[in-house]
């Protein structure tokens, strides 16, 4: 569990009610005034400037981490005598300091360098430190009300250790006991902070995550034994949210993942929600020492999420036989929601392409990626004129033989009547009619055959419905969705 | 795809009605009811004239164009030749000039046994040596004939400037086993017969007071003698009347006087079925047919005035009549020639009057032939011949002539304005044993 202090002091804060004695507001602000900026400065490889922080902050404020951070700075700085010195003076401010041994050899072969450097007469070179010997130390402020109980800070040696009562602590090392109000210098990592029982109020207990260069205070009520149990929470999804006695998440999460905290006795209402899962909400009734661990595992929800995109420059979508939007490249993808889960039928139509019709399978509270690959309709050009041709040629071929029919008629007419003269040159002009005729349906028939196959012909394979990789839903879905299909 | 093949289908069936198998044209055309004779591409105006000679293969048919003569050979059925046999040279000058009609003449002794035509007069040297003038003939053995013309005449020929648009006229009889020719060139005041047997003419008298006449002519067979008609050149509305005696007499018999135009056109035929032909006698608008018998009375009255026509007797008269798609009575003269024929093969003649100025279907001046037959002893207008090919201006019945084919007598009418001749082979008169597969 990671503890901001602005998170811890908010959070202790409200646990602890009107209980709480204010803090001296203006001592905590300078020294995390001299610590940030040296901090910043040395993230800046201004290292010199660093250093000049760190020894201005530690003249205001006796603390050894200021002491530590400077020699850091100026060992960075290459000015290798002084960091000797400031080290030195870290042991001299804190003689009991946990790493006294790693700062002596620190120091020792800072000497080193300093002797090699005089011997050879060459300007000092950046000495060889380890990533860990780079990191400044953090100054952490533990605070108890009624102040003058003990102290434990265990370091958190893995990463997935718990801290486990009793006297044995596996994955953790004790690192130091101080009496509050306990002002330590920490590097940075993990840590476990507990507070033994004090007269006759309860022992207290948090997680803390130091980060490089800061100033964490951490502020302990102490509760008498009646009114203080132990809440964690272990939800799955591990991004799932906590609200502890907001059931209308109106507040900030009590926890973003697995907690766990000091939390007074009584009822409680927890509320456990993530994105995509339906929410899980119980009342708890906690007594006085309870320790209590809630495992969740959230069930997704019965709704889901199209996400449509194309290769196509437009698309129309249908769901169901329901028109359910259109995308265009550039936009956003077509996110087509609250759809029930299970397979929709889905079609895709877009100008100039084959259509695609299939069934795609919603998920359950997640978000289904689904690219309409359109693949362009074979161009019909060829087709149309062939057809075009074909049926100029059939309209010719109609005209001239409903011309030759009436020629022919013509002459049968006369013939009957006795007037048909040999010679007429309606006679040539209808067989070339009828020629033409038969020549015309002919081509027609086989541009109109040609065409016929040119439209049925189709070398392209069809679009297609390409599915992505299931996403989680990014926002906060609502709280109830009635209206899924 | 079912509408793809839909189409195909239609296209198919549409095929099958309309798609088109062009040799039933030749079923339709083969054997026309009508019969185009080709004529040459250097020869202009052909049709101006027809005639029609008896031959030992059946019949020719003569043609005249522009300063030609064409001769086809129609055969004994219904297939001729269409294409002419002989063209006969006729320059339009004194060596020769072409009749205005032609004049078909039976094999006679006269003419070695030769059926021949009659188509000119000149000086055409015949290989005799001879420059003297002569009638102008073609026989079926594809030779030329003459006869001697008088010595008037050739006087006049040889001391004129002659121009081929002087006129020159000839008819004969209609029917007859030795047939008559009588000649007239109204610019020389001549007009001379011959009897069919010697070829020595027979000069008519001349009219009183300068008349001239002979722009037609007709004969007619009596007892022993003839009549000829001859149209007035004078006037005209009268045609004037020759009694040629069958011991080679020739008098002026008298005139008939009638409406304007009156002669303009002259034929010959049995109309009344009395055994003597009869005259038909045409004016801008009709055909009047007097009767053959009755001319005896005109003959009476020669020392008057021209016989009116209300004084001789009037067989009937034939007029324009409308007819389907066709329009002759608007245009004038209405008659452009006329024949006699029987084309049903009944006693009497009927009446073939060619009107070369109406409108067959539209088409101006296209031409029409008009048969006149007998019924309930009145001339009843039966059928107009005309051609699918009518094209204006084609002038169809300038000309008409009959010709015998297959045992009935055939119309044949010259189309000048298209430069050929059409034969009818099919008319609604024709018996129905005498049908040829043209009419069918």
């Amino acid at each position: 569990m990671v503890l901001l202090l602005s998170g811890l002091l908010s959070a202790t804060t409200s646990l602890a009610g009107a209980a709480a004695k204010p803090r001296e507001v203006t001592s905590v602000d300078s020294i995390r005034y001299f610590m940030e900026k040296g901090q910043s400065l040395f993230v800046a490889a201004r290292y010199a400037n660093a250093a000049e922080v760190f020894e201005a902050g530690f003249e205001l404020h006796h603390y050894s981490a200021f002491k530590f951070n400077a020699a850091v700075a100026l060992e960075k700085a290459v000015r290798f005598e002084e960091a000797a010195q400031r080290f030195k003076e870290y042991m001299e401010v804190d003689a009991s300091a946990p790493d006294s041994a790693e700062v002596q050899k620190r120091i020792e072969r800072l000497e080193q360098l300093i002797a090699a450097r005089k011997k050879s007469g060459k300007p000092n070179s950046p000495s060889a430190v380890s990533p860990q010997e780079d990191a400044t130390k953090s100054l952490v402020v533990v605070e108890t009300e009624p102040q003058g109980a003990t102290v434990h800070f265990f370091q958190q040696l893995a990463d997935d250790a718990q801290f486990a009562a009793g006297d044995e602590h596996p994955g953790f090392k004790l690192l130091q006991t101080a009496e509050s109000t306990a002002e330590v210098s920490l590097d940075v990592g993990k840590y476990h902070v507990v507070v033994d029982r004090f007269g006759n109020f309860n022992p207290s207990e948090a997680d803390l995550e130091v980060l490089p260069g800061h100033v964490h205070q951490l502020k302990l009520n102490l509760s008498q034994g009646a009114f203080m149990a132990y809440l964690r929470v272990e939800p799955n999804p591990k991004y799932a949210l906590t609200y502890v006695d907001d059931p209308k998440r109106e507040k900030a999460a009590w926890a973003k993942g697995t907690h766990g905290e000091l939390i007074p006795t009584g009822l409680h209402q927890l509320l456990v929600v993530a994105p995509g899962f339906q929410q899980y909400a119980r009342e708890l009734n906690l007594t006085e020492g309870q320790k209590e661990d809630v495992s969740v595992r959230l069930e997704r929800v019965e709704y889901g999420v199209l996400r449509f995109d194309s290769n196509a420059p437009n698309i129309h979508v249908t769901v169901d036989g329901r028109p359910v939007g259109d995308w265009s490249n550039g936009n956003r993808a077509l996110d087509v929601e609250d759809l029930r889960a299970g397979p929709h039928q889905v079609s895709v139509t877009a100008l100039g392409r084959k259509p695609v019709h299939d069934t795609v399978i919603v998920p359950k509270g997640q978000v289904q990626p689904v690219h309409a690959h359109m693949v362009v309709t074979p161009p019909r050009g060829a087709a149309w004129t062939q057809a075009i041709i074909s049926g100029v040629l059939l309209g010719t071929g109609a005209y001239l033989g409903l011309e030759s029919n009436r020629l022919y008629s013509e002459l049968h007419n006369d013939r009957l009547a006795g007037i048909l003269v040999s010679g007429d040159s309606r006679e040539s002009r209808g067989k070339w009619f009828s020629v033409g005729a038969d020549i015309a349906f002919l081509g027609g028939a086989g541009l109109g055959g040609l065409a016929a196959y040119n439209f049925v012909r189709d070398p392209l394979p069809p679009s297609q419905l390409q599915l992505g990789k299931l996403r989680e839903f990014a926002s906060k879905p609502a709280a109830n969705r009635g209206n899924a299909p | 795809m079912r509408r793809t093949g839909l189409n195909l289908g239609m296209a198919f069936s549409i095929w099958g009605v309309l798609g088109c198998t062009w040799t039933r044209f030749d079923d339709v055309t083969d054997n026309p009811p009508v019969e185009r004779f080709d004529v040459s591409n250097d020869v202009s105006g052909a049709g101006q004239s027809v005639a029609s000679f008896a031959t030992a293969a059946g019949s020719d048919l003569a043609v005249s164009a522009v300063n030609k003569l064409l001769l086809y050979e129609l055969g004994a059925g219904v297939d001729p030749s269409r294409t002419a046999v002989k063209t006969q040279a006729c320059n339009g000058d004194a060596s020769c000039l072409l009749t205005r009609q032609l004049v078909g003449l039976q094999p006679s002794a006269l003419l070695e046994n030769n059926g021949c035509v009659a188509y000119g007069i000149g000086t055409y040297d015949f290989g005799t040596g001879t420059a003297a003038g002569s009638v102008q003939l073609l026989c079926e053995d594809l030779k030329q004939r003459w006869l001697p013309v008088p010595d008037t005449f050739t006087t006049w020929l040889t001391g004129n400037a002659i121009s081929s648009d002087m006129v020159v006229s000839m008819a004969t009889t209609r029917r007859g086993d030795v047939q008559p020719l009588v000649v007239s060139v109204p610019n020389a005041q001549a007009t001379w017969f011959y009897d069919g047997v010697d070829p020595t003419p027979i000069e008519l008298p001349a009219l009183p007071d300068d008349n001239l006449a002979g722009r037609t002519l007709a004969v007619i067979g009596e007892g022993d003698g003839y009549w000829v008609a001859s149209g007035s050149v004078t006037t005209d509305n009268s045609v004037w009347l020759y009694r040629v005696n069958s011991d080679r007499t020739a008098t002026l018999a008298g005139c008939i006087e009638g409406a304007s135009q009156f002669g303009r056109i002259l034929a010959t035929g049995n109309f009344d079925d009395d055994g003597i032909d009869d005259l038909a006698v045409a004016d801008d608008q009709r055909v009047v047919l007097i009767r053959g018998s009755n001319l005896t009375s005109v003959a009476e009255n020669t020392g008057g005035p021209c016989t009116s026509l209300d004084a001789v007797q009037v067989i009937a008269s034939a007029s324009c009549t409308q007819l389907p798609d066709l329009d002759g009575c608007a245009a004038s003269p209405y008659v452009g020639a006329i024949a006699t024929g029987n084309l049903d093969a009944l006693d009497r003649d009927e009446l073939i009057v060619g009107a070369p100025n109406t409108s067959v279907r539209g088409e101006e001046a296209a031409g029409a032939v008009f048969l006149y037959a007998w019924s309930n002893d009145a001339l009843h207008i039966v059928q107009g011949l005309y051609v699918s090919s009518a094209a204006s201006d084609d002038l169809l019945g300038t000309s008409v002539a009959i010709t015998h084919a297959a045992d009935i007598d055939t119309v044949v009418a010259g189309v000048p304005g298209d430069d050929t001749v059409m034969a009818f082979y099919c008319n609604s008169l024709m018996p129905a044993q005498s049908r040829s597969a043209r009419c069918h």
